[in-house]
């Protein structure tokens, strides 16, 4: 087996898996209680591979570079895409489970988004800055300042 | 029709029709949530594409396309990409709303 037959595989790696990092580490707090359910998606995923690749393939709509493959073919795809789907469709269940929980609570705004930005990049949440100048104060060199986050 | 094209409308753009058809408020309390999943779906599938044309890991055969391009990719491409991705997402939507019993304890359940 040589390297560049891994990749399609490495290529996985990179996109769904790298993907999937990401989304997890944005909103890997909010999974716990969904265990069963992602499981289920990944194994929807597999079943879906199963039931579309075939027909594409067969009809050659799309092909495959048979040097950059394992070369393992299951149910009539190449092996590779199971992992793919299953990936892909856990990355789109969370996806949608985080999304949807949000927009059912009339939430799904920017600024519950940046909410999850904020755990991974160094986002600082909006400060607006209110001057407040005391009546009668003795004229001073900077303003006094309160902070409303 | 083209190989792809006709792929796409038996095995994406029917049976999304048939679920969208059947589960209409579902869909439309969740029109949101559909976009953005479609949008998530395309800045993972277009950096990914260009990278398995230009590795060959994968590539579409002429006379299974509309000869439709978009900085390379086939317009069949960015379809699979928005329509699958809205495809699986409203699957998931109603796995959650008719199995979630099952499948998610019970603080969580909608």
């Amino acid at each position: 087996m040589s390297l560049q037959q891994l990749t399609y595989l490495m290529s996985i790696f990179l996109f769904a898996g790298g993907a999937l990092l990401i989304e997890l580490a944005l909103v890997r707090r909010d999974l716990r209680p969904y265990a069963r359910f992602l499981g289920a998606m990944a194994l929807l995923g597999i079943m879906l591979t199963a039931i579309l690749e075939p027909p594409a393939l067969g009809s050659r709509a799309w092909v495959y570079g048979q040097q950059n493959m394992l070369d393992v073919h299951v149910l009539g795809a190449e092996i590779e895409t199971f992992l793919y789907s299953a990936l892909l469709l856990l990355f789109a269940g969370i996806a949608t489970i985080v999304l949807a929980d949000h927009e059912e609570k009339g939430d799904l705004t920017v600024t519950a988004m940046r909410k999850y930005a904020g755990r991974i990049l160094p986002i600082r949440p909006h400060v607006r800055r209110k001057i407040t100048v005391l009546p009668g104060a003795a004229p001073h060199r900077g303003p006094r300042c309160a902070d409303i986050a | 029709m083209p190989a792809y094209l006709t792929w796409l409308a038996v095995y994406v753009w029917l049976p999304l029709a048939v679920l969208w058809a059947t589960h209409g408020s579902l869909v439309i309390r969740h029109k949101k949530t559909l976009a953005i999943s479609a949008l998530l779906s395309m800045a993972i599938g277009v950096p990914w594409d260009f990278f398995a044309l230009a590795t060959n890991t994968w590539s579409f055969p002429v006379h299974s396309v509309v000869g439709i391009y978009i900085f390379t990719l086939p317009i069949e491409e960015y379809c699979f990409m928005i329509f699958l991705g809205m495809l699986v997402t409203t699957m998931v939507l109603i796995i959650r709303a008719r199995f979630g019993r099952f499948l998610m304890p019970k603080k969580v359940r909608r």
